[in-house]
């Protein structure tokens, strides 16, 4: 497929808060994609490097981030096969700590990683980002750099208020290119045998119902085991619950996404 | 041209590669074939072994994107273990001393590539991967260049005999060859026409693959003829003769390889200065030809005899700037070639459907080859004066004088 043709995706997990399973998303989306025959990249940004366990690879990027973003070296050479068919990593490095630093040096600071995926898109169908937990310039960036953002929120009054926090900023105009990055929000660990959860859902939806997504992923064994067994659910538990939620939540994603972009 | 690997002679490879690779990697067989796992178990490359009929077993380490490295490593350290066997099937060296009987190293030499021959053929028949024709024709080339440069050490009549066959066994597999790089290249060669032209070339596809089939049906007869196996079963037997001989009754007794292999490469040395130095701008493309041929056989001589016999830094860098200028003249021939087969081509395209089109986008295609061929000979005074210096000459002269 040439360059012209491809109508590559940027889809981000984000979320201000850490712990919300954003990770697993990231991992198990692109999973997803690749496993329906799209050419698939995952570019752990989050210096924890949990998706890059998950996959088995080394947490290193020879010149680390601040070389990929002086585009000293083309992304591409960094990006290592996955175990998977059509599934691509980009790994996660130390020095990503420091990236906030190294996108102030430059002029648009937030247009920067964008610059960097340019190359990528010809490769790919999407490019998933698994960003670290924060409010940053690194954020900025990737809001600039997205087609949609995937805002797991868990069911609980504190996890919920950030994602209200980010709507704000979003309807101020101060999260992504304007009327260009959807923001899709959708329930994590979310756990019905919860009175708390229960109203939080229904309090969220309520709020905003176009941006929250219909599927959940519910509290299970199968999304803790990732760390053990080092694979997507839908390899080592196809059946799950959870893997079965993973599906439906990206089915939902990509119906999104077509229709924003149609 | 394709990823093929090293012919391997194990029976039960499985274990051999764990046991190889045991420390750093771990070895399973999977649904998906043999599998490569680093120490974070992350799968890392892919190996597969496949054997032709006939017997030849090749094996091919595959790396998944990003894991270069390991492969490397990999193959490194299969080739250590004695696995794989680059240094059995690619490689037509043999261990001499230049004080050594010349009859004696240039049988050793042959029968090295007899060996090689030998072990592609069955790969070659079962059209298992365009690479082992290629090794074929490479062994039967140098053995060809060995035949005509180390002429003094055969029997007048033998020597007649056997070039005339190894040229015929040769012409047997040109057509196939070429069509494999056509077919190989030609995604490449339509990329070099206007894109306006570039659709209207789609006739020439599958008239090269009919060429091709049949060109492979009469390689294949060819090589499994009783002609190819008497050939093969004579040149044996000259060969083991030519090494048991009895020194003493022949003219050349006490010739030594390094006298004989130094004599030729100077002389081929000298006949490319002269050559190429005939060349100028306005000479016909059968005298780059003629001196790229030259080449090769200066080529095979350094690396069959020179690269063990004669001082490495003198042959090393001689190789590097002989490859430069052979690079050059590769580049000319192929374009000529290509013009050739598309001129030709063009008799069979007219009476097929789209054929005036693609005529036409031939003509375009191969103006764009004749300036490429221009260019390569613009590019070719420079490698040859690099080739030809006189700090270069006097080398020679003196490392094989």
């Amino acid at each position: 497929m040439t360059k012209s043709k491809r109508d590559t995706k940027v889809i981000a997990t984000y979320n201000i808060k850490g712990g919300v399973g954003k990770t697993s998303a990231a991992v198990n989306l692109a999973y997803l994609a690749s496993q329906a025959g799209h050419p698939t990249l995952l570019w752990d940004l989050d210096p924890q490097a949990a998706s890059t366990y998950l996959f088995r690879i080394r947490p290193k990027v020879k010149g680390g981030g601040r070389g990929l973003l002086r585009k000293r070296s083309q992304a591409s050479a960094h990006v290592k096969a996955t175990d998977h068919d059509n599934l691509e990593l980009l790994p996660a490095d130390f020095s990503y700590r420091h990236l906030d630093l190294a996108l102030d040096q430059f002029k648009k600071p937030a247009a920067r990683l964008r610059k960097v995926l340019a190359p990528l898109r010809e490769d790919y169908d999407y490019i998933f980002l698994d960003c670290p937990p924060s409010i940053s310039l690194v954020s900025e960036a990737v809001f600039e750099a997205s087609d949609a953002l995937i805002v797991p929120v868990i069911p609980s009054t504190l996890s919920s208020r950030s994602y209200e926090q980010l709507e704000d900023l979003a309807r101020s105009g101060k999260v992504g290119r304007k009327g260009k990055t959807s923001i899709l929000a959708f329930f994590s660990m979310a756990d019905t045998g919860k009175q708390l959860h229960i109203k939080v859902m229904h309090r969220l939806r309520k709020i905003d119902h176009l941006s929250v997504l219909g599927a959940g992923i519910p509290t299970s064994d199968e999304v803790e085991m990732m760390g053990e067994e080092r694979n997507p659910v839908a390899v080592f538990a196809p059946e799950s619950s959870a893997a079965v939620a993973y599906a439906a939540l990206w089915s939902e994603i990509e119906r999104r996404l077509q229709s924003t972009l149609s | 041209m394709s990823g093929r690997g090293e012919l391997v002679t194990f029976e039960s490879p499985l274990g051999a590669l764990g046991s190889a690779l045991d420390g750093d990697y771990t070895v399973l067989s999977t649904d998906d074939g043999i599998v490569v796992r680093d120490e974070l178990e992350k799968l890392v490359c892919r190996i597969t072994i496949s054997t032709a009929p006939g017997g030849s077993s090749w094996l091919t380490v595959d790396p998944l994107k990003g894991y270069g490295r390991d492969a490397e490593r990999i193959r490194r350290r299969l080739l250590a273990a004695g696995f794989l066997s680059e240094a059995g099937w690619k490689n037509a060296q043999v261990p001499m001393v230049a004080d050594e009987r010349a009859a004696v190293a240039v049988a050793r030499v042959l029968l090295r590539l007899l060996q090689i021959m030998d072990a592609n053929l069955p790969a070659v028949l079962a059209d298992a991967d365009v690479e082992f024709l290629h090794d074929y024709r490479v062994a039967i080339r140098r053995t060809r260049s060995v035949l005509r440069e180390m002429h003094a050490v055969f029997d007048a009549e033998d020597l007649k005999r056997m070039r005339a066959e190894f040229k015929w066994l040769q012409d047997q597999t040109s057509a196939t060859r070429d069509l494999d790089v056509y077919l190989h290249e030609f995604d490449e060669l339509r990329s070099l026409a206007p894109a306006s032209a570039r659709a209207d070339l789609e006739p020439l596809e599958p008239l090269l693959r009919q060429r091709h089939r049949l060109a492979r049906m009469a390689m294949e007869a060819a090589l499994t003829s009783t002609r190819t196996q008497g050939l093969r079963a004579e040149w044996w037997e000259i060969l083991q003769a030519l090494a048991l001989a009895d020194p003493g009754g022949r003219p050349d007794g006490t010739r030594t390889i390094g006298k004989l292999a130094a004599k030729r490469i100077r002389k081929v040395h000298r006949k490319m200065v002269r050559m190429g130095s005939a060349i100028t701008a306005d000479s016909q493309p059968d005298q780059y030809h003629e001196l790229r041929k030259k080449g090769k056989e200066l080529r095979y001589l350094l690396e069959l005899f020179g690269a063990l016999l004669f001082d490495p830094e003198v042959v090393r860098p001689l190789i590097k700037t002989l490859k430069g200028l052979q690079d050059v003249l590769g580049l000319h021939q192929d374009r000529e070639v290509q013009i050739e087969m598309l001129r030709e081509l063009g008799h069979d395209l007219v009476s097929r459907s789209g054929g005036p089109r693609a005529l036409m986008a031939i003509g375009t295609l191969i103006d764009r080859l004749e300036h490429d061929a221009a260019q390569a000979r613009g590019r070719f005074a420079v490698s040859f004066e690099e080739f030809a210096s006189e700090a270069q000459c006097k080398l020679v002269a003196k490392a094989f004088g």
